[in-house]
């Protein structure tokens, strides 16, 4: 029988780096076995503890990418250089490399896709925010196809609608998103109408995070260990995407509540 | 090929393995994937009368010998739950449903509500070590409180209903015995053990939020065994024994002790939904081994 000491393990911050008026990144030292997609669960003693993706990687150091939204994110984004988070992780399924990518991202999913883009520098990346001062990782990834959804950067409009020129023309084979789940919902159901795969990182209120409690059901996926990355075959029995998520209590609650709750969008 | 059909309390069972409450029950769909992976029956997380979101994070960890928790209860709320659970359908198992209040009458307001729903029991754990104004914390675990609360219960349903003990009380064979005098049909033993504390060095300080949580798994598994053991000698009803089984020798174990069925819940987090189909597995292949042809020549064996 397999032997797991799920556990935080402290990790220092080493420095950080503001990326937008309400979003941060926190360098940590730590080394980590990480795929793109995957998260760790992030613990402030005494106070709380919460799944974020990994943003950046490199030797003996890793990155999160923080939006001052509650109580949580604000103590998170506020630790100095020298104080300590806990870890654990990382947790779950990534995305499934595959020829001829497209990654499509959404608001503060970039940052669960930049990892992604930096394993694939040549996939183009479309990155949609509902307004130019709430775009990120402008000079890390200069080549991004950007929009916005009041046209103050890029293109005025949506991620779908860079993508669909793509999926016309014949010439992507697989688009992984992240972003808000409605954003998702519509980039798989363009997929869908041009028989592309499309793999999405589903977000979900956790506990465990290793498959345990099922908080974090979504159909009859555990998010946490069956995803958070879904495919096209899993997001097709799904019948919670794009509709529904769960409150913490397990109520189940439109996008939109849940949103809410979570303070950003759906 | 030995038959693991079992029987408890008039539920047919495919197999002895019941999923434990707390593990993967909180959602219809979920319980219809454990139940296809094999388990014999399955049982839905707590429900309340009113929702509850639960102690903060961390609420669940493992360390060497097992799982500990403090999940404090979180769930949508009875209201809710039958609108969850209405439709039980695709389930192939047998449903358990498990009800918690904060006193006796709301035990039986939950009860009476849940036990309308298709399902083949109802499960009162009078022992969660962990939950303020619930279980162990709100003296749910005597004797005395056990005959008022399993009465107010059988009053308002008859469905079989299960007892679930914890293993830290002292007076364990008069509390089962109170339940099996109140109406009980069957004693769940056990819940977690504890509580118990896992402190992290660096942070210097507790782990769990709640700083103290229930310890399930490997390192309960010895102490169930022998809670199984004196409960089978103590009542008539069965045992549904619970607490760390992991393979099919732990589920073999259990019924010598005298369990009918064999609650498996901290090892789905080393073995997946998949550990269900491996255990029964596991004890088909032992009892072909060994010349038993029923899981019901097991039960109690290591009495006899």
């Amino acid at each position: 029988m397999q032997r797991i000491v799920e556990q935080p393990v402290m990790a220092r911050v080493l420095e950080r780096r503001d990326e937008a008026a309400d979003l941060r990144t926190l360098w940590l030292e730590r080394d980590m076995a990480f795929q793109p997609g995957q998260f760790v669960m992030v613990w402030i003693p005494e106070l709380d503890e919460k799944p974020y993706t990994i943003s950046a990687l490199r030797p003996g150091r890793i990155a999160l990418t923080v939006r001052r939204r509650g109580v949580f994110s604000s103590r998170l984004s506020d630790l100095r250089p020298g104080e300590s988070v806990g870890l654990r992780g990382p947790y779950g399924k990534g995305y499934a490399i595959k020829p001829r990518g497209v990654l499509v991202a959404g608001g503060c999913g970039l940052a669960v896709l930049a990892p992604l883009k930096d394993a694939l520098p040549d996939a183009p990346l479309i990155f949609g925010a509902r307004t130019r001062g709430e775009l990120l990782f402008l000079d890390r990834f200069p080549d991004m196809l950007l929009c916005t959804d009041d046209g103050s950067a890029g293109q005025r409009g949506f991620p779908t609608d860079l993508l669909r020129p793509r999926l016309e023309r014949g010439e992507v084979g697989v688009v992984y998103t992240c972003g808000p789940e409605v954003m998702m919902k519509a980039v798989f159901d363009l997929c869908e109408r041009h028989g592309v795969e499309c793999q999405a990182a589903l977000e979900r209120y956790m506990k465990c995070g290793f498959g345990l409690c099922a908080q974090c059901a979504c159909g009859d996926q555990r998010v946490c260990l069956d995803g958070p990355v879904f495919d096209s075959a899993a997001l097709r029995r799904m019948e919670e995407f794009g509709h529904w998520a769960r409150l913490k209590s397990g109520r189940r609650v439109t996008l939109n509540e849940y949103g809410n709750w979570r303070s950003c969008r759906p | 090929m030995a038959d693991l059909t079992t029987t408890l309390c008039g539920i047919r069972m495919a197999n002895p393995l019941v999923l434990a409450s707390g593990v993967l029950g909180t959602t219809r769909a979920i319980l219809t994937r454990a139940a296809r992976a094999g388990a014999g029956a399955v049982t839905m997380k707590s429900i309340s009368l009113e929702p509850r979101d639960g102690h903060p994070n961390p609420t669940i960890l493992t360390f060497e010998a097992g799982v500990i928790n403090a999940v404090g209860y979180s769930n949508p709320g009875v209201e809710e739950a039958l609108a969850e659970f209405a439709d039980l359908g695709d389930v192939p198992s047998p449903v358990i449903a498990s009800v918690v209040g904060r006193n006796a009458e709301e035990f039986a307001r939950v009860a009476e509500r849940m036990a309308r729903l298709p399902v083949a029991a109802i499960e009162l754990p009078l022992s969660c070590p962990h939950t303020p104004g619930y279980g162990t914390l709100a003296g749910q675990s005597t004797p005395e409180a056990t005959r008022e609360i399993t009465r107010a219960v059988r009053a308002v349903t008859a469905k079989p209903i299960f007892v679930k003990v914890s293993p830290n009380a002292q007076a364990l064979g008069e509390i089962a015995a109170a339940a099996e005098q109140a109406g009980a049909s069957a004693i769940t033993a056990v819940n977690s053990m504890g509580p118990g504390m896992v402190i992290n060095i660096e942070a210097r300080r507790p782990v769990l939020a709640f700083k103290m949580g229930g310890v399930t798994g490997a390192a309960l598994r010895p102490v169930a065994l022998r809670c199984v053991y004196d409960i089978y000698r103590t009542v008539r009803i069965p045992v549904i024994g619970t607490g760390g089984v992991a393979t099919g020798r732990h589920a073999i174990e259990m019924l010598m002790a005298g369990a009918t069925a064999v609650g498996v819940g901290s090892a789905v987090a080393g073995g997946g939904v998949e550990v269900f189909a491996r255990i029964a597995a596991e004890m088909a292949e032992w009892m072909d081994r060994n010349g038993v042809a029923r899981v019901e020549e097991l039960i109690g064996a290591a009495h006899r």
